[in-house]
């Protein structure tokens, strides 16, 4: 199924010689070009400290490229995000405890304008449980589906999951996927994680990420396999140091 | 509108607990104050003491009863007016600091409302609630107040200090969390305390005529908490009193001063939204 209209539809992503640097002289990512067409889900998998979140952050507009460009349906990503806004899962779901799922629920959907919908949300991102209850009360895999929902508030083109099954059981990891089945072609997704068996199953294609630099790994005709992205991963060259 | 809601709705369910425990002590000072006669209490142990004779075991008997009623007063005074003011510096504690890392980026990715705003309208709620409980507190400080010459301050005094020390204590307890500095409560009230203590020296220092003095006299005023400036612009609404527009002035200049280092510090993470 796929999801309502979006503002802007979903985002077309370009990196040419993108360099990206927390300091002067020492970049994270170095020279990365890639182009995401829109629609795409695009897995980022790398080890840790390779740079996917320093990617996601440049596409978010929180981190200024040092070298190259980097543009979101063809303006600069902080452009994008103030035009259209931007669904980010952070890695780290740290809900403020003391508020209930309904009031954050609330706060999200206010400060989303009138586009926001929490019961899109909600489906969406599989908050089938009793909201009345408070944060804290809920086990990991709730409040990672309470935060994609308020990731999802808003219709946009444009979604970043950063290691969404994080924490999350078996069960819940298929549940995640099966999520992401459903919002997909409606937005552009980048997802990194570890899980690459979730992986295999959710992406188009995959960017393998180490050092700084990337290369796209294309769908195979029988499609993506764990066997074959651990085949990819062990080629990288901090993948087992 | 719904965040000033959901922001009122949150800090009721979080801390109608603690407001309640304070609202009791309050209860029980008015209502020691208005049945016992704490003045003379205190009067009947000075006078146990004052003659010649060496007291008898009746004035022992006094002394210890006069003696516990008073230390009761004395605890639940110092609970009523600790917890009134802990109130309002917990209400707003993390609320900027605790949620910088997840739900605020979360937020200020989607965008349409500037992360200053959507804490600002936070802020009001928290604030609203603050003001709501202070002039219930106020009210109940305005019963207890001491009949007579003994009072410090008559009840529409006590009432209008407390709801301004309650609301710039908010202010600045949100002003300390919208730097992302987590425990925005407990430095708030070290910072209380702190201006307590020094306000209270500070007359002292206006008997010398030392360079350091006179730099306190004139610079610590415009820094530390105004429990003076509060005090004197609320004895403005005593009857008869001349309005202290100097202490208006100094409250308000506290105000804004506070004001703009939250506003700084949401500009801050607005343009960095991850600490980097």
């Amino acid at each position: 199924m796929k999801t309502a209209t979006l503002n802007g539809g979903p985002a077309e992503l370009r990196l040419l010689d993108l360099d990206v640097g927390y300091r002067k002289g020492r970049p994270v990512l170095a020279g990365l070009s890639l182009d995401v067409v829109p629609g795409e889900v695009l897995a980022v998998v790398g080890p840790n400290g390779s740079g996917k979140t320093t990617l996601f952050r440049t596409l978010l507009g929180v981190l200024a490229p040092v070298g190259g460009e980097a543009s979101v349906s063809g303006v600069a990503p902080a452009d994008y995000r103030r035009r259209h806004g931007v669904g980010y899962l952070a890695e780290d779901t740290a809900l403020p405890s003391g508020w209930t799922c309904d009031g954050l629920l609330t706060l999200a959907a206010s400060a989303s304008g009138p586009d926001a919908d929490v019961d899109r949300a909600c489906r969406l991102a599989g908050v089938d449980y009793d909201t009345g209850v408070l944060v804290e009360k809920l086990s990991k895999g709730m409040r990672r589906r309470l935060a994609l929902a308020m990731a999802l508030m808003r219709p946009t083109g444009l979604l970043f999951l950063d290691e969404p099954e994080s924490g999350l059981d078996p069960g819940q990891r298929i549940r995640l996927r099966r999520q992401v089945e459903e919002i997909r072609g409606g937005m552009t997704i980048l997802v990194a994680s570890h899980d690459l068996g979730e992986l295999a199953m959710m992406s188009d294609r995959v960017l393998l990420i180490d050092k700084g630099t990337g290369r796209v790994v294309e769908q195979p005709e029988e499609g993506f396999s764990r066997e074959f992205l651990e085949a990819e991963f062990l080629g990288l060259e901090g993948a087992v140091s | 509108m719904n965040i000033i809601k959901a922001s009122i709705r949150n800090a009721v369910r979080r801390k109608w607990k603690f407001a309640l425990a304070v609202f009791l002590f309050g209860v029980a000072l008015a209502v020691l104050t208005n049945l016992y006669d704490v003045v003379g209490a205190a009067e009947r142990m000075g006078a146990a003491f004052e003659g010649e004779a060496p007291p008898s075991d009746e004035d022992f008997g006094e002394v210890a009863r006069s003696g516990a009623m008073i230390a009761l007063f004395g605890m639940l005074g110092v609970f009523f007016a600790f917890g009134s003011i802990l109130f309002a510096f917990l209400l707003p504690g993390g609320m900027v600091a605790n949620e910088r890392r997840s739900t605020a980026i979360m937020l200020w990715a989607q965008h349409p409302m500037p992360l200053t705003s959507f804490y600002t309208w936070r802020y009001l709620g928290v604030q609203a609630v603050t003001l709501a409980a202070m002039l219930v507190f106020g009210l109940v400080a305005a019963v207890s107040v001491l009949p007579g010459e003994t009072a410090s301050a008559t009840g529409v005094e006590s009432l209008v200090s407390t709801c301004l020390e309650g609301v710039l204590a908010c202010a600045v307890s949100f002003a300390i969390t919208a730097h992302g500095i987590r425990r925005a409560a407990f430095f708030g009230m070290v910072f209380y305390l702190a201006s307590g203590v020094l306000s209270g020296v500070l007359p002292l220092a206006e008997q010398s005529t030392s360079a350091i003095a006179a730099l306190a006299r004139g610079v610590l005023p415009f820094v530390l908490f105004p429990v003076n400036g509060i005090d004197d612009l609320a004895g403005g609404f005593a009857a008869e009193a001349a309005w202290e527009w100097g202490a208006t002035g100094m409250v308000l200049y506290h105000f804004a001063v506070w004001t703009a280092v939250a506003w700084l510090g949401l500009r801050r993470m607005e343009r960095r939204p991850l600490k980097l």
